[in-house]
């Protein structure tokens, strides 16, 4: 079930209307029913899938605290467990053709098998999720449950399920094991984030998308249209990406359960470090945790940072999808992190120059940069993304150029609102301290007031074209 | 508590009435957009009574990209025409034939659609995404068999799902408000854009841009629009509900419309040869038997020599090549038309 359809509003209402009439125990179940019907309304066998998952890190958690001389075999055997079936799914196809392409480009003549099926949505990032609680169970940082519910609840819980934030079980499931409490001030901030996320995706990701598609559809974009349709595409991730966050966050905030955010307006960022400090945060996080500070992090040495920081950038590439160009944009990343590391290394005044021009230039470089990066992870053909980034804005006709200087203002256009939360975000849908302002009267009418146009612009200026989230295929 | 409850039901009050306001923005138009829809279908019926085709074509890009329409004409002596749209498939060729052709009252001697492989028992093709809006404005208000067959196992839910969506839409009066805003917008942004010339040359530019020789290969409109889960028929399945094609049968024969199905092949790939589902051919038999016995004609032209670079991009005949393989055409369906006195 997909967030901005009719389904899931009539499916929310209910959940949210039985949800708030039952005790903690009944909640947890019925949430988790909820939870199953939501992910395996398209395709059941889905369902499967994740309990499977479930079953096996919780009796490998469990494993873990009952049995301490086997908790070594425990961890590997979920690790295993989960990274097989997340290869098995996602990565089959892809590692059996790049063996077969390079067996057959050295003369030998194979065929190398292949797996006609669907990739379940949101598979990595309930595996993610799954597998850190095992962790953290086994790095003693958790005890590991004994309530079933309470935990698969953990994996499957329907507003992050499919597209994160990536949860941990510190925070989501210790929320989930507590009594939550009904305010109508919680009803009210979550309908508006749910609100803003709604109004993100329909009216700007949805819109920028078409221009997006539009100008990557020709096969011989001239400078300017190629840049203007990846801007389109840096506006479309970005909103659609953090429409889910938000949207997923609004209605867990409706009961009574915060999730973490995703996002801190990652487009602000002056410099690599930065970028990842906001962008898909509950996914970064991850990976510092179980992946770059496990390697060694920050303490053996220059080139070993180097090293860990490549590897971490790889793999988290890798995450992305199943296709070399997700390979190349986190080897990107990680080259712009170690670049920046050894430029800031000696310059403690770099990350806040007193200039104003130079932290403008600071973060037009890194908008430049970032955009660089969105080329390559939207393009899967390196055919074409040669051509891109190797097309020159000189000779380019004049029509050319007034028809990418339209694409870039109709998304500019588009975005302003993410510039303006940018600007305002503590303020309006901020998340800190917003439960004292959601009493009082003057915000409440400011938010109301500017729901309303929010859902205006939703029914004026929709898409014709409706498009999955772009996170789902991961 | 009761201060929070109190705010709360302003802000759903305030939210749920605002778009209320406009109502006094809508300029005077037909207050029921199927009106505009039937005008549409309308244009579509005269254009067809005024060229009155002795031979009609109906399908997608495989019909415009390959028959060269002066040189059938010289070649069989008959007057033809297209009803087509690309990317178009079988839901649309349905309305086409329900809502354009029967009520047109024209009956060309032979109407003939164009096809590939499993695309006339699959319904659900090219319905969803970009299509959508194409195919909602051949409907009419109702359509049983669309959402009969469309959404077969979810027609009653889709049938509630839509009325409140209608429900919501009537409720504000929205009307085509989404298009005259979207529009606004673009034009906005064209007036926005520097060192322009009028609006018009630089559509022009944009529209001959996008055309389809224009487009890259690799991002075929069948891959950018298809869903992974969907997936063509294995089998073929001549009842009423798994696709439109009984119930296109069932109207060209009830109203005399002399329907003829033509499947065209697919261009050729450097290695020689598609792969080919092994349940293709068993798959196509069926769907052959099927329509002849229904009284319509089949004509298959994969078995037949043409030459790659007849092919352009995709599936499509080459613009210079389209007078050949009109010839070509031409001579594999003559013996279905009667002699042209």
């Amino acid at each position: 079930m997909s967030f901005p359809t009719l389904d899931y509003l009539l499916f929310f209402a209910g959940v949210l209307c039985v949800y708030w009439m039952l005790n903690l125990r009944l909640q947890n179940i019925f949430l988790l029913v909820g939870s199953y019907f939501f992910y395996g309304y398209v395709h059941p066998w889905y369902c499967a899938l994740i309990a499977l998952t479930t079953l096996i890190d919780y009796s490998c958690a469990r494993g873990i605290a009952g049995r301490p001389e086997k908790r070594k075999f425990f961890l590997s055997l979920s690790l295993i467990s989960n990274f097989s079936i997340l290869c098995a799914f996602k990565y089959f196809n892809f590692f059996s053709d790049s063996i077969t392409g390079v067996l057959n480009s050295m003369g030998l003549n194979v065929s190398g098998p292949a797996w006609t099926i669907l990739l379940p949505v949101g598979i990595s990032f309930y595996t993610f999720q799954s597998a850190s609680y095992v962790v953290d169970v086994y790095r003693e940082k958790l005890r590991a449950r004994t309530s079933l519910l309470n935990y698969a609840l953990f994996v499957s819980f329907f507003p992050q399920l499919v597209a994160g934030p990536i949860e941990r079980a510190g925070n989501l499931l210790r929320k989930l094991e507590s009594k939550r409490q009904f305010t109508p001030e919680l009803l009210r901030s979550g309908l508006f984030l749910m609100m803003w996320g709604f109004f993100k995706k329909i009216v700007i990701a949805d819109n920028v998308a078409v221009i997006c598609n539009k100008a990557l559809s020709l096969s011989d974009p001239g400078f300017p249209v190629v840049w203007a349709g990846v801007f389109a595409f840096c506006i479309q991730i970005y909103a659609d990406f953090s429409a889910y966050t938000d949207i997923a966050r609004g209605t867990a905030r409706t009961m009574g359960i915060e999730i973490c955010r995703n996002f801190d307006h990652p487009y602000l960022a002056r410099n690599p470090a930065a970028f990842w400090a906001r962008w898909h945060i509950s996914l970064s996080t991850w990976f510092r945790d179980y992946v770059y500070i496990p390697l060694g992090g920050n303490r053996r040495g220059e080139s070993r940072i180097v090293f860990n920081l490549m590897v971490t950038f790889l793999l988290s590439g890798l995450w992305h999808g199943a296709s070399w160009n997700f390979v190349i944009w986190g080897a990107y990343h990680g080259a712009l992190l170690v670049i920046w590391r050894l430029i800031s290394k000696d310059r403690p005044g770099i990350e806040n120059p007193g200039s104003r021009l130079v932290i403008f230039g600071q973060w037009m470089i890194m908008f430049a940069l970032t955009n660089v990066g969105w080329l390559i992870f939207r393009e899967k053909s390196p055919a074409y993304l040669w051509q891109y980034l190797t097309s020159s804005p000189f000779g380019v006709n004049a029509d050319e150029w007034r028809m990418g200087t339209y694409f870039v203002v109709y998304t500019a256009l588009l975005s302003i609102p993410l510039w303006l939360h940018a600007w305002t975000d503590k303020r309006l849908t901020g998340d800190e301290n917003w439960r004292p302002r959601e009493q009082q009267w003057k915000w409440t009418l400011a938010q109301s007031v500017l729901a309303g146009i929010m859902f205006i612009a939703i029914l004026l200026l929709k898409s014709d074209v409706k498009s999955d989230f772009i996170y789902f295929q991961f | 508590m009761l201060r929070g409850f109190l705010q709360t039901g302003v802000f759903l009050l305030i939210v749920a009435l605002f778009p209320l306001i406009l109502i006094p923005l809508q300029e005077r138009q037909p207050a029921d957009s199927k009106r505009i829809v039937k005008t549409e279908l309308g244009m579509e019926q005269k254009r067809l009574r005024r060229a009155k085709p002795d031979v009609l074509f109906v399908g997608n890009s495989m019909v415009f990209t390959r028959i060269d329409r002066r040189g059938f004409q010289k070649l069989s002596g008959r007057r033809n025409e297209f009803l087509t749209n690309a990317g178009s498939a079988s839901a649309c060729w349905y309305l086409y034939l329900k809502n354009i052709i029967v009520p047109s009252d024209v009956r060309p001697e032979l109407t003939i659609v164009f096809f590939r492989d499993q695309m006339l028992t699959w319904p659900e093709f090219r319905t969803e995404s970009y299509f959508t809006k194409y195919v909602e404005s051949l409907q009419l208000p109702e359509e049983p068999v669309i959402n009969r067959v469309l959404y077969p196992l979810e027609h009653r839910r889709k049938g509630m799902l839509r009325q409140i969506s209608d429900g919501v839409e009537n409720f504000y009066d929205i009307r085509d408000q989404p298009e005259r805003f979207q529009s606004t917008l673009r034009d906005f942004s064209m007036d926005m854009t520097p060192f322009g010339e009028g609006k018009q040359p630089r559509r022009l530019y944009m529209s001959g841009r996008f055309q389809l020789r224009n487009l890259r290969h690799d991002l075929a409109a069948d891959d950018a629009v298809m869903r992974r889960d969907d997936e063509p028929p294995l089998v073929f399945d001549p009842s009423p509900d798994a696709s439109f094609l009984p119930e296109i049968l069932k109207l060209a024969n009830e109203h005399g419309i002399k329907l003829c199905f033509y499947r065209v092949k697919k261009r050729i790939d450097v290695e020689g040869s598609r792969p080919t589902a092994s349940h293709l051919p068993i798959y196509l038999k069926a769907l052959q038997e099927y329509v002849e016995s229904q009284g319509a004609l089949y004509f298959d032209e994969t078995g037949d020599d043409i030459p790659a670079e007849w092919y352009a991009d995709g599936d499509h005949i080459a613009r210079d090549r389209r007078t050949i393989y009109t010839k070509f055409f031409w001579e594999k369906v003559k013996g279905s038309l009667p002699p042209k006195e």
